[in-house]
């Protein structure tokens, strides 16, 4: 436990001043798969805007379904950094303010990465982060470029 | 309808004050009780969405255990919910510092920081959460609501309920205004029932009502007192009839009372007097009048009543008046003896008078008198008579015993002319004079003596101025008590006018008498018997009786006739019923036997309605008898002359003479002569003869001898005739010319008369009348009558003059009328002649009209030659100036057979040229087995217009191995050209000629007098070839005659036929755009049918017929003399042919069928 | 085809006509790109016209015959001033109304009127001003 609590100190101070920098998501084994977003590469900026909900329809007119983890996803805290560089008490304070003045709808969150994976598969236009090491077609992989 | 005063009105009134204050609180209440109701509700329910709002924020951050979803999903739905309520203006979320807010309705960012209360009611409820770090943060959930929305929402809510209030206020406004009325129409009806019964108006309908309520009382109320009121109305009517009855009665009563107590009064010789104080003025009865002899000159006022009379007694009434006001007394009388004024006449009169009062002042006197005056009876009758008396006109004397005359009234003084003073003390004897009748006289003195009276005794007396008059005299002796005579009155009566009267009747009878006797009436009376009474002086002349002596007492019917005395026993009984008989013929018998003819009237002479004579006016008449038959014989006499005349007028010449030989008969029949002649007087051989005579049976004619008798013979009557005189001898035996008196007495002849005939002076014969029988002598009528027979003849023989002459003038103008035939004669034919010339011009205006047309057809062709032979020189020359020099002669004759051959066609467009042009140069180029020469294009032109085309392979193939194939085709093209022009030349001068010959067959010579077998075919053709410009233009031409129709005619002449109808037929169409002419020939063993149609106007009916008169023409005065289509009669008759017009909308026919 | 830049238009019922006047026109017209037509019948003449004023030749002018069975020359000229207003008209006749010569001259639709027969100096004259424009 103090292990898990340290390591994830570490990383935290690690990750804090790159993040405090932009953080690059293609440092980290985090992958952005996506279903049918129109493009198979985006640049790390417009995930980042995408994620913060600037585009409301992809090029190919599918509506932009964000997808975030739940307060229970093991890795909310990390995604929230990557994507936003901010924790996840202002990603959902920020998401709450936005759904409130009715300028977005809601994000999906989900508990696990597995449930990430089944609904950005059932949904087209949905996109969404999740750890390299679990199972996704490669259709979904969305690469990340300059 | 709504009347503010009434009743209904007042009914309604507060109701709907009632109401409309009712609803209008409500109406202003209700909403605003409502709003505060809905705010508050408003209030909870925004509370509550603030705290849900609140918590859900919290939500989000309590700790990881919150599912997102959960919180967005509830965030969501409460947004939703706050988007459906349309007041939220807008949620924020107040959170530290920072804040943010859900926006329905896009609220501007200071509008959701501040606080309007005035705009919105806000609702907040606060939050609290832990932050990642730990902290605890804070903040607000505001949510406002408008207030505005909130009170749009209410009113748009309480709309419909305020319509239906408003509704609801009008309906029952005016429910109750009906009730209103309901309730205040019993009412209402009772009130104009009471004012209908107040105006006495009984006939209104009143209302009912049957309930026991107030209402019902008083309207039944009511019913009573109206039948009440009519009954008491009938019963015043009856009593005011009563009344009136009443009133008339006593009305009547008291006018008979006053009119008796007037009548008392006057009996009573009782006079009334009323006297009023306060005008000085009174009114009184006729007996007071009387009794003062009070008239319109008196004043009626108290002075006016003192004037009346004058009295010496204290009793007057001036006297006591004054003393009777001041006691006061009312009553006075007393008698009075007076002396009235008006006549001096002394009066007792019997006064009684009452004086009435007012407040001490006397007001009325009433006053009556009665006169007493005593008089003795006698002398009041006495007075009486002797007003009689006085006014009479008849004279009355009043004599003493000793016929001394005492009194005499003022009748006796004016007849007598004596005064009163003069005649009183006299005796009546002074009135006699001579003439008095000492009979009269004595018989007076006799009754006077023996006291008798003496009545209607007539005497005469005279005036004092010598007036003499009849009087009728009543002398009656006046006795006293003893029978002693005291007197005598005398009573008499002027009969002096009626004495004038008898005289002047006596000796209007003398006069009528003698009268009688004058008269030439001859008048006489008869008695009751009939015998002779009276004869006057005329009818004893009549009846030739020298004195009545005579006959009188002769009974009248000695003196009829047989006749008359059968007509008198009608007329006697006519007689003695008292009627007047008028018109009676008789005939009496005279003295010496003569009867003589009598008309006049007899009437009879009653007394006491018995027939006690007759009177018989009468006239001899015989003369007048006599008189008449001579003037039936004059009027006799005129009607031969009459008829003579009218024979005369009817006669013709001829005969004459033998109707004067006739009338001479009835002349001389008239005037008895045995023989009559006319005489002529022959003044230049001075002989007279005789012309005509009639003789009667046995009298010897002298119409032979009496010939050219010289005027010397008979000098007399020439010199009477001559003057225009009579030549007569009423008795030859007194003639004193003794010679005539031989001659004529020879004869036999004892009368003579002849007359002149007299033609204004001259005497041109005479009649004359031999009388043998008797001695004639002829009254001057007669003679008249004779003379206007003179002049008849004259007129005669004058008019047997003037027919004679006539009759040569009518043989002279028959010669004349020969001569003048002879010359219409000449001049029908010089028409004729015209005629003809007219059918040559026509001739020739045809001509002059196809003329242009032929110009035309000629002109072309001409033309043509023209330009042909222009262009032929063209050629040649430019063939010849060209390069033909440089070709063999075989290559010319080449030329000239392909150009023979190969006549080129008349033209061809440039267009086509060229297309061929264009496949000769692919040709060339293309599968042309020679080379492709230079100068394609233009070889290629050459090639085409020579008319050369790829089939002609070999002929190119040659030309082009020339050397100077160009120069070659040229002159072939040019050859080809001139070919060509010579050609149509020859066209053209062909058409030409054809034109010409057409003219020259339409035009020629006048030779058409034989008729020659002609073929209509070819006869219609010519003139169709004349007419060809024209027809070709627009006229479809349908020419169906067989060429075998031959017969006899005039070709010429049927060539004007044709063209007429032709031309006439091509002018109706000018108009039209499609021209239709069609010629058929149709031919029988007896006819040949020629049907012209043309597809013109239809020709009118009435034009029809005169359309083959000459000079008719429709077609004005440019084209035609309009002698076209007579011709084409004129010709058809030449030819016993005849035309046919059918004319209808779409085709015209002329007929014409010739008879084989 | 391209060559050809005018055309002359003859109408007339007598072919012979036809014949000498597009002799005549031949002498005086540049045939090298002048097409000259001969018709007979006007309704062709006016449908020939249209297809030439449509392939864009210049007609310089029409000459046209008066007395004609199918419709008069006058007629003709309207119909054809109807639809090409500019095209140049001239009136040939041997019988021409004087009257209605003048008013389509005052409504301005006879250019030239030439009578036959007709001299050919005559003709050339008249129409020397019609094909000089053209040059």
């Amino acid at each position: 436990m103090g292990f898990k609590v340290i390591s994830f100190l570490v990383l935290f101070l690690i990750v804090s001043p790159i993040s405090n920098s932009q953080t690059a998501i293609i440092d980290f084994p985090v992958t952005i798969i996506g279903n049918d977003v129109g493009a198979r590469s985006m640049t790390q900026r417009k995930v980042k805007d995408c994620f913060k909900g600037k585009y409301i329809k992809w090029p190919n007119k599918n509506a932009v379904l964000l997808v975030l983890p739940s307060s229970k996803h093991p890795k909310a805290e990390l995604y929230s950094e990557l994507l936003y560089n901010k924790s996840y008490y202002f990603v959902k304070k920020y998401w709450y303010a936005l759904v409130f003045q009715g300028r977005y709808s809601a994000p999906f969150f989900f508990d696990s990465d597995a449930e990430i994976i089944e609904f950005i598969s059932k949904n087209k236009g949905a996109i969404g982060m999740i750890s390299n090491d679990k199972d996704f077609s490669i259709e979904q992989k969305i690469m990340i470029v300059k | 309808m709504i009347r503010f005063n009434s009743f209904t009105f007042q009914i309604w009134l507060p109701f709907a004050f009632a109401l409309l204050i009712i609803i209008s609180v409500a109406a202003l209440y209700y909403p605003s009780k409502q709003e505060a109701y809905y705010i508050q509700n408003k209030k909870a329910q925004t509370l509550e969405l603030s705290k849900t709002v609140a918590m859900n924020y919290e939500l989000v951050f309590t700790l990881a255990d919150s599912d997102p979803n959960i919180v967005f999903s509830s965030l969501i739905t409460i947004l939703d919910f706050a988007q459906k309520d349309h007041d939220i203006a807008f949620i924020s979320i107040f959170d530290d510092d920072e804040y943010f807010s859900h926006r329905p309705n896009n609220i501007a960012v200071n509008e959701i920081i501040k606080w309007d209360s005035i705009k919105y009611i806000y609702q907040t409820s606060s939050f609290s959460y832990l932050d990642e770090l730990g902290d605890k943060r804070s903040g607000f959930v505001k949510i406002a609501v408008s207030r505005s929305s909130i009170q749009d929402e209410i009113s748009k809510n309480n709309r419909p309920i305020y319509f239906l209030l408003l509704g609801l206020t009008i309906f029952f406004l005016i429910a109750f205004y009906v009730l209103a009325r309901w309730i205040s129409k019993p009412i209402i009806s009772v009130t104009n029932a009471t004012l209908a019964l107040s105006n006495q108006d009984f006939t209104g309908e009143l209302p009912e009502s049957n309930s026991k309520d107030e209402i019902g009382l008083l309207v039944n109320a009511i019913r009573g007192l109206r039948v009440k009121l009519l009954d008491q109305k009938s019963i015043d009517a009856q009593v005011v009839d009563k009344l009136e009855t009443l009133v008339e009665e006593r009305t009547l009563d008291l006018q008979q009372t006053q009119s008796e107590f007037v009548l008392a009064q006057k009996n009573a010789k009782f006079g009334i007097i009323r006297y009023y104080f306060n005008n000085d003025a009174w009114k009184s009865s006729d007996e007071f009048d009387l009794i003062l002899g009070v008239d319109e000159s008196v004043i009626k006022n108290m002075d006016g009543l003192s004037r009346l009379f004058v009295s010496h007694e204290k009793m007057t009434l001036q006297d006591v008046l004054p003393q009777m006001i001041e006691n006061q007394d009312r009553f006075f009388s007393s008698d009075l003896k007076l002396k009235r004024l008006s006549d001096g006449e002394t009066l007792v009169l019997a006064q009684v008078w009452e004086l009435r009062y007012a407040e001490g002042n006397p007001i009325e006197l009433i006053g009556s008198i009665q006169d007493i005056t005593a008089k003795s009876t006698l002398q009041e009758e006495l007075e009486r008579l002797s007003l009689v008396a006085k006014k009479t006109t008849n004279l009355v004397l009043i004599t003493d015993a000793k016929e001394n005359i005492t009194w005499v009234n003022d009748a006796a003084i004016e007849m007598t002319g004596y005064s009163r003073e003069e005649i009183i003390g006299n005796t009546p004897r002074m009135f006699q004079f001579e003439k008095t009748d000492p009979e009269a006289k004595k018989k007076i003195r006799n009754a006077l003596n023996e006291g008798r009276i003496i009545s209607e005794l007539e005497i005469q007396n005279r005036s004092k101025d010598g007036l003499e008059y009849w009087l009728t005299i009543n002398i009656i002796p006046i006795k006293d008590e003893n029978n002693d005579i005291t007197g005598y009155i005398a009573v008499e009566s002027d009969i002096t006018e009626l004495k004038r009267q008898v005289e002047l009747r006596l000796e209007n009878e003398m006069k009528y008498s003698h009268l009688l006797d004058k008269s030439s009436e001859m008048i006489q009376s008869l008695d009751a018997k009939g015998c002779i009474t009276y004869a006057n002086k005329a009818w004893l002349l009549n009846m030739n009786y020298e004195s009545l002596d005579e006959v009188l007492g002769k009974h009248i019917l000695s003196f009829f006739s047989d006749n008359t005395i059968k007509e008198f026993a009608e007329v006697m009984p006519e007689l003695m019923k008292g009627n007047t008989v008028e018109n009676l013929q008789c005939e009496f018998i005279a003295k010496d036997f003569n009867q003589i003819d009598i008309t006049g009237r007899s009437q009879p002479i009653m007394e006491n309605g018995q027939f006690v004579g007759s009177q018989g006016f009468f006239f001899n008449v015989t003369e007048v008898r006599k008189v008449k038959i001579q003037l039936d014989q004059m009027a006799k006499f005129k009607e031969i002359m009459l008829e003579i005349t009218t024979e005369y007028i009817n006669t013709p010449v001829s005969e004459i003479d033998s109707v004067i030989n006739a009338s001479l008969l009835e002349i001389a029949k008239f005037s008895s002569a045995d023989r009559a002649y006319v005489f002529k007087y022959d003044y230049e051989n001075e002989t007279c003869s005789i012309t005509h005579e009639w003789a009667a049976q046995g009298i010897r004619s002298q119409i032979n001898e009496l010939t050219s008798m010289p005027f010397s013979d008979v000098p007399y009557s020439m010199n009477k005739h001559v003057k225009g005189e009579f030549v007569e001898f009423p008795d030859v035996s007194k003639v004193k010319d003794k010679r005539i008196q031989d001659v004529l007495t020879d004869e036999g002849i004892q009368s003579l008369i002849s007359i002149p005939m007299m033609d204004n002076d001259k005497a041109i014969g005479f009649i004359g009348f031999d009388i043998m029988k008797t001695k004639r002598e002829f009254t001057i009528d007669e003679k008249n009558l004779l003379r206007i027979y003179s002049q008849m003849l004259v007129n005669v023989f004058a008019r047997k003059g003037y027919i004679e002459e006539l009759q040569r003038t009518k043989a002279e103008l028959a010669g004349i009328n020969l001569s003048l035939e002879k010359k219409v004669l000449e001049n029908t034919k010089k028409n004729m002649d015209l005629t003809r010339s007219i059918l040559e011009q026509e001739k020739l205006v045809t001509i002059g009209e196809i003329s242009s047309g032929i110009a035309h057809d000629l002109n072309t062709p001409l033309g043509t030659i023209r330009v042909g032979a222009d262009n032929v020189n063209f050629i040649l020359s430019s063939l010849f100036n060209g390069s033909i020099c440089d070709f063999t002669k075989e290559e010319l004759s080449h030329i000239l057979n392909h150009v023979e051959k190969n006549r080129i066609e008349m033209y061809v467009g440039g267009l086509q040229m060229r297309k061929e042009k264009e496949q000769m140069i692919e040709y060339l180029n293309g599968s042309f087995k020679g080379d492709v020469p230079a100068e394609l294009d233009e070889i290629s032109g050459l090639l085409v217009k020579c008319r050369f085309n790829p089939t002609n392979e070999d002929d190119i193939f040659m030309i082009l191995s020339k050397p100077f194939a160009k120069e070659y085709l040229q002159i072939m093209n040019q050859l080809q050209m001139a070919m060509a022009q010579l050609e149509t030349i020859r066209k053209s001068s062909d058409k030409a000629v054809r034109v010409v010959q057409d003219m020259r067959a339409f035009i020629k010579g006048e030779s058409a007098v034989e008729q020659k077998l002609i073929n209509l075919r070819e006869n219609i053709s010519t003139v169709l070839g004349v007419f060809n410009y024209e027809i070709s233009l627009h006229v479809n031409l349908v020419f169906e005659v067989d060429e075998s129709i031959e017969f006899m005619g005039y070709d010429i002449k049927l060539f004007q036929l044709w063209s007429n109808i032709v031309k006439n037929g091509l002018e109706a169409m000018s108009d039209q755009k499609d021209k239709y002419l069609g010629i058929f020939a149709e031919r029988s063993d007896t006819q040949l049918k020629i049907v012209f149609e043309n597809n013109g106007p239809k020709i009118p009916e009435k034009i029809t017929d005169t359309i083959f008169n000459k000079f008719y023409t429709t077609k004005g005065m440019k084209s035609g003399s309009g002698l076209g289509l007579s011709i084409v009669k004129n010709v058809l008759k030449e030819h016993k042919a005849n035309i046919i017009l059918e004319s209808n909308e779409s085709l015209t026919k002329f007929i014409i069928t010739f008879e084989l | 085809m391209t060559e050809m830049k005018y055309a002359v238009v003859c109408v007339d019922d007598d072919p012979y006509i036809l014949q000498m006047l597009g002799f005549q026109l031949t002498k005086i017209m540049d045939q090298e790109c002048t097409l000259i037509e001969y018709f007979t019948d006007p309704n062709q003449a006016i449908e020939n016209i249209d297809i030439l004023i449509k392939d864009e030749i210049d007609v310089i002018f029409v000459m046209v015959d008066y007395q004609m069975p199918k419709m008069t020359g006058a007629e003709l000229i309207r119909k054809l001033k109807e639809k090409h207003p500019h095209l140049k008209c001239v009136m040939l006749s041997g019988q021409a109304n004087r009257s209605s010569v003048d008013l389509l001259k005052s409504e301005n639709l006879l250019e030239e009127f030439i009578e036959k027969p007709w001299d050919e100096e005559a003709l050339f004259k008249t129409l020397r001003p019609f094909i000089s424009s053209t040059k």
